[in-house]
């Protein structure tokens, strides 16, 4: 009696599909890089370079940018160049020479930010100003007076970080950094010195914040 | 196995990163979520102003010599003189006090006792000068003396003297040129 | 007679196992079934060159069921499917059982080639993986499996 081809076919059917059921897989999730910004206002702190592979850091060293206006020229209207106590002279970003200090002051950091698409666009370097700069003994200057030149050893085109006038008292804008660049300026600060303003040492801070969206 | 570089680089960012905080710096790091994510940086300034007082009699880069040439009609007269050489145009210069070291003192000192010429003496009481705009009065010479009151600690004043040799009557003078230097000077406690 | 020849016959033919062709692995003995890992950036600041990959690494402890293909030859492959976010490389190493080596979503690799000699194998396998950072901007889960080529 020939065998049922279909009978037979059935049980050869059976045990192959034993071997293809689903079974798990491992699975592991990976979660996106962490967003970052670093702002550095004067000296920095690298471990290595950028393309080393460095790290950034914090440098608890805040700089100085300061002017002794001749007695001759107090209050003359005379603009009078401002110089910094920073040496920050080369950028992390590639170590190569950027700023003139004591001349200039570095102004430059990035923002890491994964994903792509719109939102999250830039993040925003800010400056708290004071209204002024005080000399302990009641006499005051504004910080109005305070202004800055930007400019970038071997840079073509506009400056992130452009040039500027303090708005005494004020929250103003400086510039932005694009999601997952690095952007650096140099700034030359000068004091406008339209009036004569009692003896002393007139100081202030300003409070730079860089902050993503 | 991991790669120590990658784990060493990893681990200096976590060390640093735990390092970030609020303090002020120069150079600062955050890590967070996007909406919360800042970093500050403080920048100090300083501007250091002296103390200085600064005054100005006539031009500002020479000295005036103010000259009387009275006719003999005006001699006889006994009108007042005025004189030319002023920066400003006959008798007037310019006066300017500057200073932010509180109030100013203003005196005149002459450098001889009387005006000369030759073996003549002509008393330097036969001139004065009047403020015709400012508040600045001209001290007397040798012998009185102007306070410029500061506001705020700051004397900036800006005004003009004429000068008048006073022809005094019943009085002659030999011929000749008569001629002194006053010295004004502005001094600050 | 007829009837116990005919059971006799369908015997023999089960127990000569599954023709050539590619079979899922049973890999759920391995652990962690399930991990995270957080990758960071390879160059935490943005670089001229445009370096903005992240990565990470874990380790899984596997445990392959091989006894449907004992004492058979076969190919064993390590398969990640195409992600549907950003490619992503995955790079490892081993304690000597199978072959260390790399691929990238949608693609398997070879693992072990020869006779399959024991029923469970097992083996830690530390895994590097590297994506897009730009693009990565969710959790994404890398749902890896075994697959054998008997011939």
């Amino acid at each position: 009696m020939p065998r049922s081809h279909s009978s037979h076919a059935a049980l050869c059917a059976a045990p192959l599909l034993a071997f293809v059921l689903p079974v798990n897989a491992f699975t592991v999730s990976i979660t996106p890089g962490t967003p970052t910004v670093y702002l550095q206002v004067g000296v920095g702190a690298f471990s290595g370079t950028l393309q080393g592979g460095g790290t950034p850091g914090v440098n608890p060293t805040v700089n100085v940018v300061s002017v002794t206006v001749p007695a001759a020229q107090v209050g003359t209207g005379t603009p009078q160049t401002m110089s910094t106590n920073s040496s920050a002279a080369n950028s992390f970003w590639d170590n190569r020479v950027f700023c003139s200090p004591p001349a200039q002051l570095y102004v430059g950091g990035f923002y890491r930010r994964p994903g792509g698409g719109s939102g999250g666009g830039s993040a925003l370097l800010t400056a708290a100003v004071p209204s002024v700069l005080s000399n302990g003994s009641g006499g005051t200057i504004s910080f109005s007076q305070i202004s800055w030149a930007s400019s970038g050893l071997g840079d073509a085109g506009a400056q992130p970080f452009p040039s500027g006038t303090f708005v005494a008292g004020s929250t103003q804008t400086i510039g932005s950094i694009p999601r997952n660049e690095w952007a650096e300026s140099c700034h030359t600060f000068s004091y406008a010195n339209t009036a004569v303003v009692p003896a002393g040492t007139y100081t202030g801070t300003v409070v730079y914040t860089l902050a993503a969206p | 196995m991991r790669d120590p570089g990658t784990f060493a680089r990893l681990a200096l960012a976590s060390a640093l990163l735990s390092a970030s905080a609020d303090g002020r710096a120069a150079s600062n790091v955050d890590t967070g979520s996007p909406g919360n994510l800042a970093t500050s940086v403080d920048l100090q300034f300083n501007i250091t102003i002296p103390r200085f007082v600064s005054l100005r009699v006539g031009s500002a880069a020479s000295i005036n010599t103010l000259s009387f040439a009275p006719t003999a009609a005006e001699m006889a007269s006994s009108f007042p003189v005025l004189a030319t050489g002023g920066d400003i145009g006959g008798s007037d210069v310019t006066v300017q006090v500057i200073s932010n070291a509180g109030s100013v003192t203003l005196t005149a000192a002459t450098l001889t006792a009387d005006l000369v010429s030759g073996g003549n003496t002509m008393p330097w009481s036969t001139l004065a000068a009047t403020n015709p705009t400012g508040s600045i009065i001209a001290p007397a010479f040798n012998t009185g003396s102007t306070v410029l009151t500061a506001g705020a600690g700051i004397v900036n004043q800006t005004g003009s003297w004429r000068y008048i040799w006073s022809n005094p009557p019943n009085t002659l003078y030999g011929a000749g040129t008569y001629t002194g230097t006053v010295r004004y000077t502005a001094a600050t406690p | 007679m007829i009837l116990r020849a005919a059971l006799l016959l369908v015997s023999i033919f089960v127990a000569d196992i599954a023709p050539a062709a590619t079979y899922r692995v049973d890999e759920s003995g391995s652990f962690p079934q399930q991990s995270s890992t957080q990758m960071r950036w390879r160059q935490i600041a943005p670089s001229r060159g445009g370096d903005n990959a992240v990565e990470g690494s874990t380790r899984v402890n596997l445990r392959l069921n091989l006894a449907p293909w004992l004492n058979r030859n076969g190919r064993l492959f390590l398969v990640l499917p195409e992600q549907p976010v950003t490619p992503v490389k995955v790079s490892w190493t081993t304690q000597g059982r199978l072959l260390p080596g790399q691929l990238v979503s949608g693609q398997r690799a070879l693992v072990y080639v020869g006779p399959i000699v024991s029923p469970l194998l097992e083996e830690t396998l530390v895994l590097k993986m590297e994506a897009d950072g730009t693009r990565l901007s969710s959790a994404q889960r890398l749902q890896f499996h075994f697959e054998i080529d008997i011939d």
